[in-house]
């Protein structure tokens, strides 16, 4: 398969344009391509796999029916087209599940052994919609695959995936090179990228800035020069959000002998936590040991958590309190909030709409709300971006709005489930060492959870781990 | 028997006559239900959504199952268990109730409230979403216990969804008169809106009288009547005049919900703005030709509903098992619309504007036609809109995932039935104008000879489209809830 650009240029936004005057990616190669937030990396992967429409010059691909890609925008168009489809209001119950990961994957003779390969095979009747971050990668990449393409273009793949999960995916990648299929990998640069793929192309400020051998760019003078950065932290933290304070021998969170199950699955017990004033915490745990079902439950997020023993900010969980009581106390950014911000707003509306804790915006900020969330928005180098729609921004971009979200309160608990998702490595260090600051400059506290042994935040200064016992999980907590 | 027609005229006209937007200043938080044990019957998806919103606003909510449905492990019983209720019989839990919620199908209402009136305890409240069983069937209440209305105007999904952005779907309650002993029901109506957060998002203080009168018209009319009518006549001209199956298929399936998305955010001013200028003038100059032809029809059924013809018609054939219901469901599988099968090209969302200028038409027709019909007989406009304008794009949406049949087969038997009802009349009442119809209206589109038009007639036809009173009243309601929306 050869891709041949020629004379593309296309507006991504007032102030950049992605120019590719000539470009190929030759028969049998494969290639990353790698680039910063808002360089045109995102542009570039969702012109080649027809998300965003040509205007200007040409794609060519050879031969165009053996393309798959796997993305988070695939994945967020399946779960849109579930969400079209929902029957819930006709159904018995009144829940309608969607489709399961056997029906996105779709039917077909190699679908079992490719299932076989990636380790899917047990979650082929359950609902995709339900099913976990790195799970949903594998089957997305399943669905990829079972039409056997020639190219196979993946838009940050490891998003989201643990350590074991990772190297899975880095091994089945290896695989796919060696066995002929050309792989088109868009991802921030990172030296344990699949080693197979030797070819790497550096988009810079919406040109293809350097490509050739892995080894001989990212050794090169003009890669430190692209790539270079550095962080800077604020003099001083915007106003602080006034909020009523809490008796200082109250812990924030109390759980006892909390235990999580789905249809009967167990997936954590025996669960003992006390987060109190002065912690900083660490969350982690393997994909699909119970870490976002833990934070929902203390977040208000998750039905489940009534009639469990949980007292969050003085307040037995099910005693009267509204959910609203209680996120008020926190600044959540995630995945699932990401999943589910669908409202049309302005990149400056998305940051205010935290002060409410709603998605969108229903209330009438205050002069002063505005003026916050103006200045997190400098803080964060996003200040020309906020009359910008939301919605149209790149993966980053729109996590980077959100992460303001999360802090533009200065709330009492921040709750960070995997912030640096879809960051460039300067972006990842300047949202760490802004929490960092706020931490020690604020009496914000800190929930954190990421997969990255990269994210070094200092403050953290307890751990909770989820480690697996049998089938399930337990927790481990220790001092950091 | 029928609750409506037992009262004297004055009444009558009260009744009808009630529907006023609340102003968000006059709620006072779930105060009223806070520590107030509320149990739900039917966790279908409005009476799981409800009760998972209800006790995220800190109430306390538990689901009355049969015991069979609790016994069989049935899906309503998997689903408020999962997600962390209490779930019993109704002997168990309704006795302890203070607030009783029927969300069961209307059909079973007559069944339901009998089994559940007994075990109620002296002096608590019980909920409708939907008023027939009280207003047409004449169901009596006890003396003691309050009866309300709270309904939310939209699917049970959507009522969960924006709750959990913060937000609410706009939302009518009614408090029924002759069972309001303590004088309280309005605020338990208020305080039930604020807990599913309707209140965020308007609500509507109607009566029982005004949401069953109303909800029948639309539905029967403008809304399943309208929309089922308008396929099966787009789709066989266009087959008539050579347009490819196809196409024919998608344009009317897909086009209903593509062309009241437009409808749904700025109402006919908007979706008629969609069109070139002559098409903007040919599809209002069609719409006043149905509106002359199918004024009768419409008022025609606004007065069966209001005498009670309509329900009682329609409870015989409920005696008789359905049979004429079931018939005519089977009649619509064999529409040459239902049985086609539509291109999987893709049709540019323009396109279904400019080919689809008759089916504008329809739509614009049909939704003064009900609004007219419903203020004339006494309703408020408020009513009018909601149950005219404001539905469509939802049974659009399931004739585009599928088609009449299905459509027909989900919606409740009352809208099923006088959908029906309304067909049969409707397409041969249109066979004239119809014959007069060619492929610029529907399926190719008006031979493009630029945009140009008489300024004056142009000005004046705009000036008639925003200035219907559907249209003002609209652009107040919309206000209120969209907020943030596109």
């Amino acid at each position: 398969m050869q891709i041949t650009i020629s004379d593309l240029h296309f507006q991504i936004n007032p102030r950049r344009s992605l120019i590719i005057d000539g470009w190929e990616l030759q028969d049998g190669e494969s290639a990353i391509v790698c680039g910063a937030n808002g360089s045109g990396k995102s542009a570039f992967s969702r012109l080649l796999t027809g998300k965003l429409p040509v205007t200007t010059g040409e794609i060519r691909f050879s031969c165009p029916e053996k393309v798959a890609h796997v993305s988070f925008e695939l994945e967020s168009e399946i779960l849109a087209e579930d969400r079209y489809n929902n029957d819930s209001e006709f159904m018995e119950g009144g829940v309608d599940h969607g489709r399961t990961a056997a029906e996105i994957i779709g039917p077909g003779q190699s679908r079992s052994s490719i299932c076989r390969l990636l380790g899917i095979d047990y979650l082929l009747d359950r609902p995709f919609k339900a099913i976990s971050t790195g799970e949903a990668r594998k089957v997305l990449i399943a669905r990829a695959l079972l039409n056997e393409p020639q190219l196979l273009i993946l838009d940050e793949p490891f998003n989201g995936l643990d350590i074991r999960s990772r190297q899975e995916m880095h091994q089945l990648f290896n695989q796919l090179v060696e066995q002929g299929t050309q792989l088109l990998l868009f991802d921030f640069y990172h030296d344990d990228l699949p080693a197979s793929i030797d070819h790497l192309v550096h988009i810079h400020e919406g040109k293809i800035k350097l490509q050739g051998p892995r080894r001989k760019i990212t050794a090169s003078s003009e890669w430190k020069a692209v790539t270079g950065y550095q962080v800077q932290l604020p003099h001083h933290l915007p106003d602080c959000y006034q909020y009523e304070d809490l008796p200082p021998d109250i812990p924030f969170v109390k759980t006892v002998d909390l235990e999580v199950a789905y249809e009967g699955k167990l997936v954590f017990k025996g669960l003992n936590w006390t987060f109190q004033r002065g912690e900083q915490w660490r969350i982690s745990g393997p994909n699909g040991s119970g870490k976002s079902t833990l934070l929902s439950m203390i977040s208000g997020d998750n039905p489940k958590a009534y009639g469990k023993d949980i007292t969050l900010f003085g307040v037995k969980r099910g005693s009267g309190e509204s959910i609203w009581d209680i996120k008020r106390h926190y600044g959540l950014m995630s995945s699932s909030l990401h999943r589910d911000y669908r409202v049309s707003a302005s990149v400056l509306e998305v940051v205010v709409s935290g002060f409410f804790d709603s998605i969108g915006l229903y209330d009438r900020p205050t002069e002063s709300q505005w003026r916050i969330a103006r200045e997190w928005l400098e803080l964060l180098g996003l200040k020309d971006r906020a009359q910008t729609a939301f919605s149209i921004l790149s993966f980053g971009e729109q996590r980077q709005v959100l992460i303001v979200r999360a802090m533009v309160k200065l709330p009492m608990i921040l709750l960070l489930d995997e912030p640096c998702l879809g960051l460039d490595a300067a972006n990842r260090a300047l949202v760490l060492n802004l929490v960092d600051y706020i931490v020690s400059h604020s009496q914000t506290h800190l929930l954190f959870v990421s997969h990255d042994y990269q994210d070094e935040l200092s403050c953290l200064n307890r751990s909770l781990e989820l480690v697996p016992e049998g089938e399930h999980y337990k927790a481990v907590i220790s001092s950091i | 028997m029928n609750f409506f027609n037992s009262l004297p005229l004055r009444l009558q006209l009260q009744e009808l006559g009630k529907c006023n937007l609340l102003d968000p200043t006059e709620f006072n938080g779930v105060d009223k239900l806070k520590g107030k044990k509320i149990v739900i019957i039917g966790c279908g998806a409005q009476g799981l959504n409800q009760g998972l919103n209800l006790r995220d606003s800190g109430l306390d909510v538990s689901y009355a199952l049969r015991a069979d449905a609790i016994s069989d492990q049935r899906q309503s019983w998997k689903n408020a268990t999962e997600n962390g209720f209490t779930v019993d019989t109704f002997d168990k839990l309704v006795s302890t109730a203070d607030l009783v919620i029927n969300l069961t199908p209307d059909k079973q209402h007559s069944n339901a409230v009998s089994q559940v009136m007994p075990l109620m305890k002296d002096g608590s409240c019980l909920s409708y979403s939907h008023g027939f069983n009280i207003v047409e069937e004449g169901m009596k209440i006890r003396d003691d216990i309050t009866v309300i209305m709270v309904a939310p105007k939209s699917p049970g999904t959507e009522v969960r969804e924006e709750y959990k952005r913060g937000f609410g779907v706009p939302t009518l309650i009614a408090v029924h008169g002759d069972n309001d002993p303590k004088g309280d029901g309005v605020e338990i109506a208020k305080a039930y809106a604020v807990g599913t957060g309707g209140h965020r998002a308007g609500v509507l203080m109607s009566s029982f009288v005004a949401e069953v009168k109303s909800d029948l018209m639309g539905e029967q009319t403008i809304l399943c009547g309208m929309l089922q009518t308008g396929s099966i006549l787009c789709y066989d001209k266009m087959i008539e005049k050579g347009v490819d199956s196809g196409y024919a298929s998608k344009l009317v399936q897909q086009g209903w919900e593509t062309i009241t998305e437009a409808l749904k955010v700025g109402g006919n001013t908007n979706m008629l703005n969609r069109l070139s200028n002559p098409a903007k003038i040919k599809a209002f100059q069609l719409s006043e030709e149905l509106k002359e032809i199918m004024r009768p029809l419409y008022e025609k059924h606004m007065d069966r509903i209001i005498t009670g013809e309509f329900s009682t018609e329609m409870m015989k054939d409920w005696d008789n098992e359905d049979a004429d219901l079931l018939k005519w469901r089977e009649e619509t599988n064999s529409l040459a619309f239902e049985v086609s099968t539509p291109t999987t090209d893709e049709i540019d969302e323009q396109a279904f504007f400019d080919h689809g200028i008759l089916m504008i038409a329809m739509i614009k027709a049909g939704v003064e036609l009900a609004f007219e019909a419903m203020t004339a007989a006494g309703m408020k406009e408020e009513s009018a809109y909601y149950e005219s304008l404001h539905e469509v794009p939802l049974i659009a949406n399931l004739i585009a995932r599928k088609k009449l049949y299905e459509m027909n087969r989900v919606i409740s038997d009352t809208a099923e039935y006088g959908c029906y009802l309304f067909s049969q009349k409707s397409v041969p009442l249109l066979a004239d104008f119809m014959s007069r119809m060619d492929s610029d209206v529907i399926g190719k589109g008006m031979a493009s000879a630029g945009n140009g038009v008489d300024n004056k007639q142009l000005d004046s036809i705009n000036h008639k489209i925003q200035n219907h009173p559907v249209e003002k009243i609209g652009v107040m309601l919309r206000e209120y809830m969209n907020k943030n929306r596109d």
